[in-house]
């Protein structure tokens, strides 16, 4: 009945609230209203998704489907979800609720609506692309709307800004398509066989007609007692047999396909040189880009500082989870060994940009400025879960960034509010809000905590897993030490601003006529509080949908190496 | 009526059957020109409607007889083939839309010239269609001739202007330079190899072997360099496109280069046989790279330092160029042609929609200049807009079409370097393609900007806040960025390019 | 290639080296002179080199048809006519607005 075609809607609806957006006139609240119900209707497609996950009781791919597009070069229409996919869509279409809650563009309403929505589009698209030509478009196609955003309802050094926004992540994608056509191109041209994991067989296999085994549309064989080789029967493999087991790859842009391909890929060598370390750096920058990591984080500062509210909340809380996701879809998949191999020095960058966002985000006497570097701090951990290559490591990554998504766009809200009332963003500007303001600082309390990762709260889980993975891993043992300092950093900024902003005497005397959150901000900072803390005791919940795909992905990895 | 247009075709000789559309049209120009003369002054916008009309009859006939090119004798001088049939295609389609456009252009419109000035589109897309189907030396130096000549015309058009009729100048005395080159040595190929038809100049040359074929040929192909503002031949294009009308530039920058890219490639293909026996593969394939590569990052680089819009457009234009001339080092394969025909369609409409919404700026802000060009966002935003969308298109973003047009010529080429052995310089092309294409992107964000600024820098006495452009004009800017957008989209086109134009 | 070099007139070569040294000339021209009808006749000296070759060709080498050297000739003396007609109504033009010719100071119309 819930095929995989309601993955469509995903894309389909912000497409049909960008064009309504766009045509109907400007009424006072005509086109947030359509914002709203999209996200109100992506919210509900995804909650629908994660039940179905949870009753399907499937490691893998929950939904998935595959329509050839053009065959000749082997793309094809694949779509698919599995729990980390959902937990994306989800934060996704919460983040878009929450931005169009409180939008407020000065002027051209239809075309900031329109906007966002396709915005959206380009976002859920990435999501759920498992052919890369597909990922590579969706991933492109954010650039637009997003720069347009920056640009027209910025703040006042905002166009430069958007440049630099484009410029990074344009010149990251460019190695990201250059890295895919060549990696296309070694396939052979009349495909292949490739040894494949049982346990991946057995987690994600789909059954025939007949009994016969097929693993993302491609038939599993096994050599039969001559040598050669016969579709294997799912009931064999069900039983835990450890036969070796092939799949016949053709020459496509799958990704699946490609993540079957990972040993050819570990072993090929173009001019003398192994392919795998170099094609893993190319991904490794585009995906740095935009989770951010260092050294390629510097657009990010300006960017969130000139992009208007709702819009760095979109940035921080969605967009730079695609980073993430990508290094974990695309990255870590294709190339595990050259990731092992590189485990320390991945480490080590994830541990630099926790550290150096920390001490940068203590430096800040702009809001906004301090949450921008504190996301580049807390994204590390991400970066350092990644890298250990270990199955608490990468649940930790993907943890980390529903839970930044939450934190981050609470902070981002919570600064939007102060800079809405007081039309300044100067840490040291304010003074003693609790007594003006006590529901805002209450949530500008437990952002923060959750922020510098109580345990408690869903910022703790995240950070713990990461560095738990990383310790497990001795390459990556050190580095998960340094990192481990850092959490004292965030905990510092985070508290140092909460005492200036919230606590201590009222210096503002002009302030005491604040007034508190409205009905609008509280909407959309209650479900981020409520799952921030809902998160934090049960974390399960979410462990549900992610603890499956890391450990998936951890074997992967593991046996890709041993095969060496 | 069916009898009539049996006996005529009876009557007509074999060969111009099938060129009854490049009859049609040059038919149409003289009757324009008939009209023109006995029109008063007042009237001379009939004078393009009527243009735009016969442009519009030439293309029907045009897709109406498409169906019988392929019977078309691959031996007589101007021989239509699929590549020529989509060059006129081009070609016609881009004159109309520029004649629509020329209704509010602000240097030609409501100026006794402008039935000239459609006369002469008409030309050019007359000899973009002749330079298309040549077959002959001597047939493509006509058709050369024709289209240069023409373009000069069009060119220098504002001749009260200095600085315009300048740019006019320039361009008839580098190109006379160039196509005398290339009569020289298309004399001395000619007496080389004994035949003007360039399949068996192929043929002969091969069998007879020989290296000094080479010289003539080269300087046919800096000829070829010159009108695709190739590097280091490029230097004419700013200058020009910066003096003449925008409209007419836009013309000048799409439909010329589209017919001298089908001329190029089947020259190309048709000499392919001796080159194999001149020297290896791998040797031509990093010659044509390597040339392609330094077209793409100095038409990037150069283009960021630009301060007047249609300068930037010029330069991006010979990048683009390098790209298409990047697909040639895959040693012509069917997927290269119908890459670049992909191309070159995305970028018809790309550059043609550019410079037709710059058309429009220009006429409230006075000049191109990128300074005087700010607060447009205000009083057009719909032009604005446009050109955001096609100058993406340019830069190769999805879903646009300039995308899928890159993305099927670097496929070819990541292809044809890996898999045919072509040497590692076609890959070097890409990462220059690539790097090239951001280059573009700040290049063009640096024009978006201009234009999203708020006051214009230079206070011309030109500037003309109230003037709102006609719809008809906007007509043909709307129809690029829907091209650009469906393209893209409408991707699987590519199929049917790689099933007709190939081979 | 050396002993045509020293052949005498009833021999290609000649023709060919002249047509060659017609061309040098013109593009000599073209990159010396300052005066814009100068330069438009560089261009056509390069042209009629182009013609000289074709004619020599289609007198000396007796395998190709002389027929198409003289046509090919007649076709380009015609192009080459209107190009200079074109040429000079635009090196009019300009001169009707700066009363002058001279090339350098044309270039440094249009900056950048």
């Amino acid at each position: 009945m819930i095929d995989a075609s309601i993955l469509s809607v995903f894309l389909v609806l912000p497409v049909l609230g960008a064009v309504l957006a766009w045509i109907l006139p400007a009424r006072p609240n005509a086109q947030k209203t359509i914002s709203v119900t999209v996200s109100l209707g992506l919210l509900a497609a995804s909650v629908l998704l994660a039940i179905l996950a949870v009753s399907a009781q499937k490691a893998g791919f929950v939904l998935r489907e595959r329509i050839p597009v053009l065959s000749d070069w082997g793309i094809a229409w694949h779509v698919g979800v599995d729990g980390l996919s959902i937990a994306m869509l989800f934060l996704s279409a919460l983040v878009q609720f929450c931005a169009s809650v409180v939008a407020a563009p000065n002027g051209r309403v239809r075309a900031y609506h329109s906007l966002v929505q396709l915005l959206f589009v380009g976002v859920n698209g990435t999501f759920l692309a498992l052919d890369m030509v597909f990922f590579y478009v969706f991933w492109e196609v954010m650039l637009i709307p997003m720069f347009f955003l920056i640009a027209i309802w910025g703040g006042d050094d905002r166009k430069r800004a958007a440049v630099k926004f484009f410029l990074y992540t344009m010149g990251g994608s460019m190695a990201m398509l250059l890295a895919m056509l060549v990696l296309h191109f070694q396939i052979p041209e009349t495909g292949m066989t490739v040894a494949v994991r049982n346990a991946e067989v057995r987690e994600q296999m789909t059954v025939g007609s007949q009994g016969e085994t097929y693993l993302y549309d491609l038939p599993v064989l096994a050599s039969d007692s001559l040598g050669k080789p016969v579709v294997a029967a799912a009931s064999d493999i069900a039983s835990g047999s450890n036969r070796p087991l092939f799949v016949p790859v053709e020459r496509n842009f799958d990704l699946l396909h490609w993540k079957l391909l990972a040993p050819y890929w570990a072993d090929l060598q173009i001019l003398g040189f192994a392919l795998a370390p170099v094609a893993l750096a190319f991904f490794f920058v585009a995906f740095a880009v935009k989770v951010p990591s260092f050294p390629l984080h510097l657009w990010l500062p300006h960017a969130h500082v000139q992009a208007p509210t709702a819009i760095s909340v979109v940035l921080a809380g969605i967009l730079l989870k695609l980073g993430v996701y990508g290094l974990l879809r695309v990255a870590w998949p294709l190339f595990p060994a050259a990731a092992l191999d590189g485990a320390n020095l991945f480490a080590w960058i994830g541990v630099i940009s926790i550290v150096w966002g920390g001490f940068a985000a203590l430096g800040q006497s702009d809001l906004k400025r301090l949450v921008a570097y504190s996301s580049i701090s807390h994204m590390g951990f991400c970066v350092l879960g990644i890298a250990s290559a270990t199955s608490q490591g990468i649940a930790g990554a993907a943890f980390q960034c529903v839970s930044h998504g939450l934190s981050a766009s609470l902070l981002f809200l919570l600064v939007g509010v102060v800079y809405d009332r007081a039309h300044h963003r100067r840490v040291d500007g304010f003074g003693g809000l609790a007594q003006i303001m006590p529901k805002f600082s209450a949530i500008f309390l437990l952002s923060a905590m959750v922020g510098a990762g109580l345990p408690g709260l869903a910022g703790f889980v995240g950070e713990l897993s990461s560095l738990l993975g990383a310790w497990v891993n001795p390459a990556t043992r050190v580095a998960g030490l340094v990192a481990a300092s850092g959490v004292i950093l965030s905990a510092a900024y985070l508290l140092w601003t909460v005492k200036r902003v919230i606590y201590g005497t009222v210096k503002h005397p002009e302030q005491r006529a604040f007034s508190d959150l409205n009905t609008a901000e509280m909407a959309a900072l209650a479900p981020l509080a409520a799952l921030s803390i809902l998160l934090g005791v049960w974390p399960g919940l979410l462990q549900a949908a992610l603890g499956p795909v890391s450990a998936s992905l951890a074997g992967h990895i593991a046996w890709v190496a041993g095969l060496r | 009526m069916n009898s009539v247009a049996l006996t005529l075709l009876q009557w007509t000789p074999h060969e111009l059957r099938f060129l009854l559309p490049e009859i049609l049209l040059a038919t149409s120009i003289l009757l324009a020109c008939v009209l023109d003369w006995t029109l008063d002054v007042r009237s001379k916008r009939m004078v393009v409607w009527f243009a735009a009309f016969s442009a519009v009859a030439t293309l029907v006939l045009a897709v109406v007889a498409g169906g019988s090119i392929g019977q078309a004798d691959p031996a007589s001088m101007f021989s239509p083939d699929p590549l020529g049939q989509f060059v006129r295609i081009a070609a016609l389609v881009g004159a109309v839309l520029v004649l629509l456009a020329f209704n509010g252009s602000r240097s030609i419109d409501g100026r006794a010239e402008q039935g000239e000035n459609a006369i002469l589109v008409l030309s050019v897309a007359l000899g973009a269609m002749l330079l298309a189907s040549a077959n002959h030396l001597i047939a493509l130096y006509l058709g050369l001739e024709f289209l240069s000549l023409s373009s000069y015309g069009l060119a220098g058009f504002r001749a009260h202007n200095a600085k315009a009729s300048e740019a006019g100048l320039k361009y008839v005395l580098y190109g006379g330079v160039a196509s005398a080159i290339a009569l020289f040595g298309i004399s001395h190929l000619w007496g080389m190899a004994g035949t003007f038809d360039v399949r068996e100049i192929g043929v002969v040359l091969s069998s007879r072997g020989g290296v000094d074929a080479l010289i003539p040929m080269f300087l046919l192909g800096s000829a070829f360099a010159y009108k695709l503002a190739l590097v280091p031949f490029h230097f004419w294009s700013p200058d020009v496109y910066q003096g003449c009308p925008t409209a007419s530039a836009g013309f000048l920058s799409t439909v010329p280069k589209i017919a001298g890219f089908a001329a190029l490639l089947k020259t190309l293909m048709a000499l392919l046989p001796w080159w194999g026996v001149v020297a290896s593969p791998v040797a031509i394939s990093t010659f044509l790279a390597l040339f392609a590569t330094v077209s793409i990052l100095v038409g990037a680089v150069t283009a960021g330092v630009q301060k007047d819009a249609k300068r930037l457009l010029a330069f991006s234009s010979t990048t683009n160029a390098g790209i298409m001339l990047l697909a040639f080092s895959s040693w012509i394969t069917r997927d290269a042609v119908a890459g670049v025909g992909l191309y070159l369609m995305a970028y018809l409409a790309a550059n043609l929609g550019a410079f037709l919404a710059l058309d429009i700026l220009e006429r409230s802000a006075g000049s191109t200049n990128l300074a005087a060009l700010g607060g447009s966002w205000k009083r057009h935003p719909f032009a604005v807009v446009s050109l955001a969308v096609c100058v993406f298109s340019l830069a190769g973003i999805p879903p646009l079409a300039g995308f899928a047009g890159k993305w099927a010529v670097l496929t070819e080429v990541v292809r044809a370097s890996m898999e045919d052995g072509l040497g590692l310089a076609p890959l070097a092309g890409v990462v220059a393609a690539l790097f090239g294409s951001v280059a573009l992107a700040a290049a063009y964000l640096k024009l978006l900007r201009a234009t999203v600024v708020d006051d214009p820098a230079i206070a011309d006495s030109a500037t003309d806040d109230s003037w709102k452009p006609a719809h008809l004009s906007e007509i043909p800017l709307f129809l690029c960025v829907l091209a650009s957008i469906l393209l893209g989209l409408g991707w699987p086109l590519l199929s049917v390019f790689r099933s007709r134009i190939g081979g | 290639m050396i002993d045509l070099v020293l052949a005498g007139p009833d021999r290609l070569a000649p023709y060919l080296l002249l047509a060659a040294a017609l061309f040098s000339l013109g593009v000599f021209a073209c990159v010396t002179r300052r005066n814009a009808v100068g330069y438009l006749m560089g261009i056509e000296l390069m042209l009629n080199a182009a013609n000289l070759n074709m004619v020599a060709y289609g007198r000396f080498r007796t395998e190709l048809l002389a027929g198409h050297a003289q046509v090919a000739t007649l076709f380009v003396i015609a192009l080459a006519a209107a190009e200079a007609a074109v040429a000079l109504a635009l090196v009019y033009a300009i001169f009707r607005n700066i009363r002058d010719v001279d090339l350098d100071k044309i270039r440094s119309l249009n900056g950048e």
